[in-house]
């Protein structure tokens, strides 16, 4: 479903990505984790097309329908039409533009580029409605500024919101559980265990084992400097907790 | 022809007509004159424009309009060019009375267009204890409009006032307000403008009594190579007095935007309050903004702020929506309506916020 071959980004004249790749199929969920400043949210960001990094090397290829499109080339909002979604490690606040515009506005653009029917105003708020149960959230959210005034634990949560609503095929979350105490954890997690099915796919970025007792992982890898050093199973992140990088980072000294 | 050419053939009878037409013989003001440096008045005194043969001010109300005699009406114009232009040829010359303790309703309507100019006064006297919503729409297309609105405010009477512009290409507009207000009475004025080409805002709030307050806001969408001209005085002329002036602006492609806001306080209206801001987005290297606040301060016991910024589109925020699906066009302009909204959330008419958002969300009609 998503390809990542060879992906070397940067920012400012800042190599961050040095060859970084990828392979995440339907139905998997990734954990990647790593010291800080190993290029984990630049991942994310990057696939998710942030304008402050440039791609210097590399291909990301997602597969739509058995069709193959180069994300690389699209901007942003195709690549989030095409089922791309971001939970940001910092949810940006928009003043002035309520969660309910931009959900229904997001949702009936992304229904439109797939082929999906769109839906009413008073439907689509049934709809949102009962995906803020889920997480917890009360729905007088919905008509309150994007994130502004949201503790960080409630911005969180509205990542999710939007995850649960928008139905990504791809979701990359950026230290989602950062910040969160345990029972936003736990809410957040259910969330995005909710979300997931055998059609799409989660990527988690992560510095803590906690999380991944939650949403179970298929792949564990660890970035370094740019590159995934190593990959393995759900042991992995277990042995990381106890261990920590040291050893790994020894090993490919 | 150009329209002084013609205003130069018209008969003049009355004694202050004959001076407005020797006030105008002078000429449009120019750069050289403080209160209009930064706009040239130029492509308005080349135009072709003819004076107006139907009546182009729809005025919504069940109160009783009044046709003002010009005779009696001197007191309302002026020396100033646009207005010594409108007692030269009025069009209109209206008066209005909201009666004590009663709250009412009006409508204004300005439509211009086929390369007609429009001069008109309306006098809008507020009885002690009334309350007044008035909307004031203002459509521009190939013509120009001279308009004025005098309120007299007496004690405790409030009015919420919307005025708003839609000015399309080879469109001028110059729109007066002026306040006289007495002791408690509450003026809230917000002005929303949109388009291209001249508006030229004055708006002047005195301060007559004590507690009397004004606030003055302003969103400004500004492309092509409209130029907005404001020009805001807020007065104290007696103790006590609370004046706001907040303008936001957005500018794109050419267009040029003139904020110059004075605040005069005079040496007995001590405990006066006064703020000033202005803020301005600016989305293109072409367009311009000049900024002159203006702190004149008399009395030493006072309050008086002021603050201008000029800053650029908050590019996270512009990826967070684009993030989610949405178009670059479509992130622009939610995050405009956006910055228009808090000055439309001032706003505490019911029907009057309805209409400002509406007026803000279709912010793409003009092109």
């Amino acid at each position: 479903m998503l390809e990542i071959k060879n992906l070397k980004a940067q920012i400012e004249d800042n190599q961050i990505l040095k060859g970084l790749n990828l392979k995440v199929k339907q139905g998997e969920v990734h954990a990647i984790m790593g010291p800080n400043g190993s290029g984990k949210s630049t991942l994310a960001k990057v696939i998710s097309g942030h304008p402050d990094y440039q791609v210097t090397e590399g291909e990301v290829h997602f597969e739509v329908n058995m069709k193959q499109k180069n994300l690389l080339e699209m901007e942003p909002y195709e690549r989030a039409r095409e089922g791309v979604f971001l939970a940001m490690q910092y949810p940006i606040e928009v003043p002035g533009v309520s969660n309910f515009t931009l959900l229904y506005t997001a949702f009936n653009e992304i229904c439109k580029h797939q082929g999906v029917e769109e839906m009413s105003e008073s439907d689509f708020r049934k709809f949102v409605e009962k995906k803020c149960q889920i997480v917890g959230m009360n729905p007088s959210f919905l008509d309150r500024s994007v994130n502004e005034g949201f503790s960080g634990g409630e911005k969180k949560k509205n990542e999710i919101l939007q995850l649960l609503v928008l139905n990504p095929r791809v979701a990359l979350l950026d230290e989602t559980d950062s910040g969160l105490d345990i029972d936003a954890l736990r809410v957040v997690s259910e969330g995005v265990n909710k979300y997931k099915n055998s059609h799409n796919a989660v990527v988690l970025i992560t510095h803590y084992q906690r999380l991944l007792d939650y949403i179970e992982p298929d792949f564990v890898h660890v970035l370094y400097k740019g590159k995934i050093i190593k990959s393995g199973d759900k042991t992995l992140a277990l042995r990381l907790e106890k261990e920590g990088y040291d050893w790994l980072i020894k090993d490919i000294q | 022809m150009n329209f002084l050419s013609e205003l130069s053939q018209l008969h003049v009878a009355s004694a202050i007509q004959k001076s407005a037409a020797e006030y105008i013989r002078r000429g449009f003001p120019s750069k050289q004159t403080e209160e209009w440096r930064y706009t040239s008045l130029k492509p308005l005194s080349e135009a072709d424009l003819q004076s107006a043969v139907s009546s182009k001010l729809l005025l919504n109300t069940s109160l009783k309009i009044e046709d003002l005699k010009l005779e009696s009406s001197a007191k309302y114009f002026r020396q100033d060019f646009f207005d010594q232009l409108s007692l030269l040829n009025p069009h209109k010359l209206q008066r209005i009375e909201i009666p004590p303790s009663k709250t009412e309703y009006i409508g204004l309507e300005n439509i211009i267009e086929n390369g007609e100019y429009f001069n008109s006064v309306l006098v809008i006297d507020l009885m002690p204890h009334s309350k007044l919503t008035l909307n004031c729409s203002s459509q521009v297309s190939g013509g120009f409009a001279n308009t004025k609105i005098i309120l007299n405010m007496e004690a405790n009477s409030q009015c919420e006032v919307l005025a708003s512009y839609k000015m399309f290409s080879r469109s001028f507009a110059v729109s007066t307000f002026e306040s006289y207000q007495k002791k408690h009475a509450t003026l809230r004025f917000i002005s929303l403008a949109k388009g291209s080409d001249l508006l030229r805002q004055n708006i002047s709030c005195s301060l007559l009594e004590e507690g009397a307050s004004s606030e003055i806001n302003g969103f400004n969408l500004l492309k092509e190579s409209l130029s907005v001209d404001c020009n805001v005085h807020s007065n104290h002329l007696a103790p006590h007095t609370t004046s706001r002036q907040f303008f936001k602006t957005i500018l794109s492609e050419n267009s040029k935007s003139v904020f110059q806001g004075r605040i005069y306080i005079e040496k007995q209206s001590q405990k006066s309050d006064a703020e000033q801001l202005s803020r301005s987005l600016m989305l293109s290297k072409k367009c311009t903004v000049d900024t002159k606040p203006q702190l004149d301060v008399y009395a030493d016991d006072v309050k008086a702020n002021h603050g201008a910024a000029i800053g650029q589109l908050d590019a996270n925020e512009m990826f967070y929506l684009q993030s989610r699906g949405l178009s670059k066009e479509q992130s622009l302009n939610l995050l405009i309506s956006a910055y228009g909204l808090e000055i439309v959330d001032k706003l505490q008419s019911t029907d009057l916020r309805k209409i400002a958002k509406s007026y803000l969300s279709g912010q793409g009609d003009l092109s």
